[in-house]
């Protein structure tokens, strides 16, 4: 018993002089912090990436909190971090649900570490609430819907002037359905393009060829085929190319799977827009750091830049080769001086 | 005896000395049982005398515990029903073993169908040409590629027959005994009389052991009568020129030892009526029928099976819907079909499968006794434990359940202590009338002893009840009235107050 | 004149099923034969063709149709098997998606080396076939009922497959098969007289083979059949296996359709081939049916889709109708007499 436990403190013991060492190498250089929810998928995976780049430039510490999809594990990882950095360290959170973002806010509030959050937050949280949380951002879907509509609009034979079919994502989803009111604007703004009609394909690249095979059967002479995202637009390439349309008949998507760059180089495809998640932490970690280092007066933000919708990267023909080749297949130098240049709408 | 048997029969199967227990029970004590060649035998004995655990034992569904079976001179061991067909012996159950949704061909051959195979091919056309061939002396018109769901209980029983004596023929026996196991009673009188006729046709080939508690027809067509009662043998005697009465008596035995049925502690009912039966009637069940239950009083319900009685039984529980008529309980009267409203009103009901619907077996002891009461086991709007606790403990020291303790599951307790749980959830529920469905069956002596203690307790306390026994003698012990039904109709009804008790032989002549 | 005639014609379908005509669709259905079925499919064809004006009936739909039955035909000619046991097999997703991420590895693609030519049809069966086993196995040996067993398998195999498939969407280089399935020598896609072969030699094998009559027996009455001799457990191992088979060809065909291979593959297959197998008549209490009804079920429901595609029916209400149809199905034909309670 005696000997069990003079082992266990022993341990203790060894344990707080090394974080102490550890403290002490890092508590002089800010840890650059990410949090994310899995590294099992290419978005997160780049989403890392990202940070250890802007870490490996500015000669910064950096951690990778990854919740695998764990509430509980996500707020334990933040405690752990905090108590280790001592609260040296800026963080940048794509929290697991929405309703994560409270306790976090509260944490990191507590602990004095500015941070910035990536696409959900409850509705009712106001930043306002915590001078330390410098902003919550998300791709702008609408946008997202519109711009590929519109490059979709471009390949027609007589472009601008037409019939498509629309395939949708999930139909309960906010993505989906801000993508879809994209798609609105842009038949509003170009009233020859007509949408003869629409269904739903939850995502599914199969579900998106079995529907687009019936809907070209039934529409044998639509001039394009938008998609919510580019899983869906794969099931619907198959589909043209069965029907001897692709390359014809062009579809598009969102996201920037290497498989849609590959059709848009091919032809089928007409766009995409790509988001880089590497580009969401740097951007994420540099206006938490303005923030700490007091370049970035957070008070002084007006509220339409503190919650606000960025635009994705566009991607089409025209730049697909140059941008997989100095983009996507290379860490690129962002601009990160104006943290407003992709800024296209407040979050209400 | 040795002179009627006829010079041609040899003893194709001889049973000798099989003994067979089941925890609590002596199903067959040492009973002994030959099969002649080219013969019809009848085997007969009432409910729980040990027909169909002797028939399981020859066909190897059970293995005797002590005794030896011989089949032409040699002895065997049966190893399961494949085994036997293989030896020439088969039985048609009353349940039946014809899988529904398979066709006459494919359950006549089914797992024999070698002789068919063509490549692995199974040759449909041959299937079906040879089950016309085996079904021709069955006398039926069917249609061999019909699923045997939708065939009458006679053809299926023919079916049945055809396959015994089908593998018989492949393996090779000579001369094959067909066991038929009450086979009569879902026959109406034409499709009996074919089976007779396709019976004494087929005694050229086979022999058939024919069980049955249909005297009349067991006289009429029999050979010779083996008569089991209480699992021991009786009798075995050829049929020519037997007298119903003599097998009656043999059947119902005269041992009446002392008081079995605690006649003394018989009271007269009180004069309120309990339950009041006015013109209740089910169509293809029971005829309208009219009675008055008294307060403490035992109506005893007698007749055989497909009298009518269960169906009776069922429609005054609420678990059946009645056509025509009405129930009265203490002046009230529950909705019909509803056995939630029949218990409301005060009517139990303990069902003859009390493994499956007469007891929660995972349950505890205390949770099936308090399953009726637990309103009144409720503490400031909760149900409290410890009234719970003190409701279990009293029922089960009154009823003298023998349970390691209140917290048992019931399924680990003996048929008897099982039967007195049920009984001291209805008797703690305050329950008027009691309908006990065979409320002795399967449970050992002493625990016979036991629950007829515990009626007479409940008839003293003025619970009134209805009653159908194992036997005939428990039925006139125990009640201050008898019922007798019969074909549908109640066709009597006699005194049995102490005292006036009849004999079983005048009631039997009633019942049959 | 026309349109108002056609409304009358469509509503009297609805109608004719109240009173009476319930019980007689009852019996219908509770055949094993399809003369339900092909009306069914007729009436529906018929409602559509009324609904779309002839759209649904025109060359070009109808070979997709025939295309996009194929493959949930396929699958579902093998499921029903699990099904005319007395059990179920819910382990298709995950069967699915760990075929398809290994059809999608050993084809040539472009994150590893491997390719297995056309070898990949035979390894997918195969791979398919070992899960069916091992379910099979479980099932039997373990004595735990195929609905959770079935379940479990499932998402034990879906998760090996996402681990090994790590979210990559395996683009297929090789598209001799792709160009196969769409070929039409036959006057119609490929990819459906497959089906349609592998309907009539499940059918076949039902009718005609020893084992395939004990499946029936072993729906029928299990604990009879043990009696009568039929070795049960083999038989069901059998079914779940070949099950398997089946499920891994149907990968095999999914992922080179699509060109190319996600662990994602197997997702939302589930639902619309047990609607298929219930529409079909195949009876979940087991026993009756076969992978005629099967396919007739999966023809069914691939008409109605397409039909409400074709007359765009408020994708919303799409899925529910579905799963209307999967309850009504199971209504006409499930034999409750067998069931002591509906749990």
């Amino acid at each position: 018993m005696k000997k069990t436990r003079f082992l266990v403190a022993l341990l203790a013991g060894l344990a707080v002089s090394l974080s102490g060492v550890v403290q002490s190498s890092a508590a002089d250089k800010t840890t650059l912090v990410v949090m994310i929810r899995g590294l099992d998928n290419p978005y997160h995976a780049n989403y890392a990436a990202g940070a250890k780049a802007l870490g490996q430039a500015l000669g910064l510490p950096v951690d990778v909190l990854s919740s695998e999809g764990n509430s509980q594990k996500q707020f334990a990882d933040l405690k752990a971090e905090i108590a280790k950095t001592g609260g040296n360290m800026v963080v940048n959170v794509d929290p697991n649900e929405a309703p994560d973002v409270v306790p976090i806010a509260k944490m990191l509030e507590d602990a004095g570490v500015y941070w910035v959050n990536w696409w959900n937050k409850p509705d009712d949280v106001k930043l306002q609430t915590y001078p330390h949380w410098v902003g919550h951002i998300a791709f702008d879907a609408v946008e997202q819907g519109y711009f590929n509509a519109t490059e979709l609009f471009k390949t027609f034979k007589t472009p601008n002037k037409g019939s498509i079919i629309a395939i949708q994502g999930m139909l309960s989803n906010n993505a989906a359905i801000g993508r879809f009111q994209g798609l609105q604007k842009a038949l509003k703004e170009f009233p020859d393009v007509k949408l003869v009609q629409w269904e739903a394909a939850d995502w599914d690249t199969n579900k998106a060829y079995e529907v687009t095979k019936q809907l070209l059967a039934a529409h044998p002479d639509v001039d394009g085929v938008w998609s919510a995202n580019d899983n869906m637009a794969i099931g619907i390439v198959a589909a043209l190319k069965e029907a001897g349309l692709a390359g014809k008949v062009l579809t598009c998507g969102t996201d920037g799977i290497p498989d849609a760059f590959d059709a848009i180089e091919a032809g089928s495809q007409a766009s995409t827009e790509f988001m880089d998640s590497r580009y969401q932490a740097q951007l994420g970690l540099t206006m938490a750091l303005a923030a700490k280092d007091g370049k970035l007066d957070v008070k002084a933000i007006s509220p339409e830049h503190r919650a606000f919708l960025i635009a994705g990267t566009h991607v089409t023909r025209d730049n697909v080769k140059t941008f997989v080749a100095e983009t996507v297949k290379v860490m690129p130098t962002y601009d990160l001086k104006d943290f407003y240049s992709k800024w296209v709408a407040a979050i209400k | 005896m040795e002179t009627t048997i006829s010079r041609t029969q040899t003893v194709v199967l001889a049973a000798e000395g099989i003994t067979r227990r089941f925890p609590g029970v002596t199903a067959l004590d040492h009973v002994s049982l030959e099969i002649r060649s080219n013969e019809i035998l009848g085997l007969v004995g009432e409910n729980g005398a040990g027909k169909s655990v002797l028939t399981k034992i020859l066909i190897g569904i059970y293995q005797a515990d002590e005794g030896r079976i011989w089949l032409n001179g040699n002895e065997v061991v049966m190893n399961g029903t494949s085994d036997a067909i293989q030896k020439g012996i088969g039985a048609v159950f009353q349940e039946g073993s014809l899988i529904p949704n398979l066709s006459v061909t494919e359950n006549l051959f089914l797992c024999h169908e070698a002789d068919f195979l063509q490549y692995g091919v199974l040759s449909k056309r041959r299937m079906a040409a040879e089950a016309r061939r085996l079904l021709l002396p069955m006398n039926i018109d069917i249609d061999v590629d019909a699923p045997v769901a939708s065939l009458s209980a006679a053809a299926k029983q023919m079916v049945e027959i055809a396959r015994v004596l089908w593998l018989s023929e492949k393996y090779g026996a000579s001369n094959p005994v067909v066991i038929l196991d009450e086979p009569t009673t879902v026959l109406n009188d034409s499709e009996r009389d074919t089976l007779f006729d396709i019976l004494n046709k087929l005694k050229r080939r086979a022999s058939i052991v024919f069980i049955s508690h249909r005297l009349q027809e067991v006289l009429e067509n029999c050979d010779r009568i083996v008569v089991l009662k209480d699992g021991q043998n009786v009798t075995d005697m050829p049929t020519a020129g037997l007298q119903i009465s003599e097998v009656e008596k043999l059947l119902v035995g005269h041992d009446f030892s002392g008081d079995r049925f605690r006649e003394n502690e018989q009271l007269a009912p009180n004069e309120p009526v309990t339950l009041k039966i006015e013109q209740m009637g089910k169509a293809g069940a029971f005829e309208p029928v009219s009675f008055d239950v008294h307060e403490g009083e035992i109506i005893s319900l007698v007749g055989l099976v497909g009298s009518g009685k269960e169906e009776l039984c069922r429609c005054i529980a609420g678990l059946d819907q009645y056509d025509t008529g009405s129930v009265t309980i203490d002046g009230t009267r529950p909705r019909k079909g509803s056995s939630r409203a029949a218990v409301l009103g005060g009517i139990g009901h303990v069902p003859i499968e009390r493994r499956e619907e007469g007891l929660a077996l995972n349950l505890s002891v205390a949770d099936n006794i308090n399953y009726l009461v637990l309103d009144k086991l409720k503490w400031a709007g909760l149900i409290s434990s410890r009234l719970e606790k003190e409701h279990a403990r009293r029922w089960v020291a009154e009823c003298l359940v023998k349970t390691p303790s209140i917290g048992s599951a019931c399924a680990g307790l003996s048929g008897g202590n099982q039967q007195k749980v049920i009984l001291s959830k209805w008797l703690s529920s305050g329950v008027r009338l009691l309908i006990l469905d065979h409320p002795t069956r399967g449970i050992d002596i002493g625990a016979k002893d036991e629950v007829y203690r515990l009626i007479r307790k409940f008839a003293k306390s003025g619970i009134a009840m209805i009653i159908m026994c194992d036997t005939l003698e428990e039925d006139i012990g125990l009640a201050n009235r008898l019922l007798v039904m019969r074909e549908r109709r109640l066709i009597g009804e006699i005194d049995a107050s102490p005292g006036h008790k009849p004999s079983p032989q005048e009631l039997i002549k009633l019942v049959v | 004149m026309r349109p108002a005639a056609s409304n009358t014609d469509a509503m009297r379908v609805p109608k004719s099923m109240s009173g009476t005509a319930v019980e007689v669709t009852k019996r219908w259905l509770r055949r094993s034969g399809i003369v339900a079925q092909l009306i069914s499919l007729v009436l529906v064809i018929a409602v559509f063709a009324l609904g779309t004006e002839g759209k649904n009936l025109s060359g070009a739909n109808i070979q997709v149709v025939l295309s996009l039955a194929a493959i949930p035909a396929i699958l579902a000619a093998g499921l029903h098997l699990t099904i005319v046991i007395g059990g179920i097999d819910l382990s298709l997703q995950g069967t699915v998606a760990l075929c398809a991420v290994f059809v999608g590895l050993l084809s040539r693609n472009k994150f590893n080396g491997n390719d297995v030519g056309l070898w990949v049809v035979p390894i997918g069966i195969a791979i398919g076939g070992a899960c069916g086993l091992v379910t099979g196995l479980l099932h039997t040996k373990l004595r735990i009922p195929s609905f959770i067993t079935t379940l479990g398998i499932s998402w034990v195999l879906y998760g090996l497959a996402v681990y090994i498939n790590r979210a990559m969407i395996i683009s297929l280089q090789d598209d001799r098969i792709q160009t196969f399935i769409n070929d039409k020598p036959l006057g119609i896609a490929n990819i459906a007289v497959v089906a349609l072969a592998i309907a009539l030699i499940v059918q076949f094998f039902e009718d005609r083979t020893r084992t395939g009559r004990y499946l029936y027996a072993v729906g029928g009455d299990e604990a009879l059949a043990k009696q009568l001799g039929v070795k049960v457990d083999r038989v069901k191992i059998l079914a779940f296996a070949v099950a398997g088979c089946l499920y891994g060809l149907g990968a095999v065909l999914l992922v080179n359709r699509m060109g190319t291979a996600t662990s994602r593959a197997g997702l939302n297959l589930l639902f619309p081939v047990i609607t298929a197998v219930a529409v079909g008549g195949v009876s979940l209490t087991g026993g009756l049916g076969g992978a005629k009804n099967a396919l007739f079920g999966t023809l069914i429901l691939t008409v109605l889709n397409n039909g409400m595609v074709l007359m765009a029916v408020n994708p919303y209400a799409q899925t529910a109708v579905n799963g209307v149809v999967l309850i009504a199905a199971v209504a006409l034909t499930l034999d409750r007499k067998k069931l002591g309670f509906i749990k």
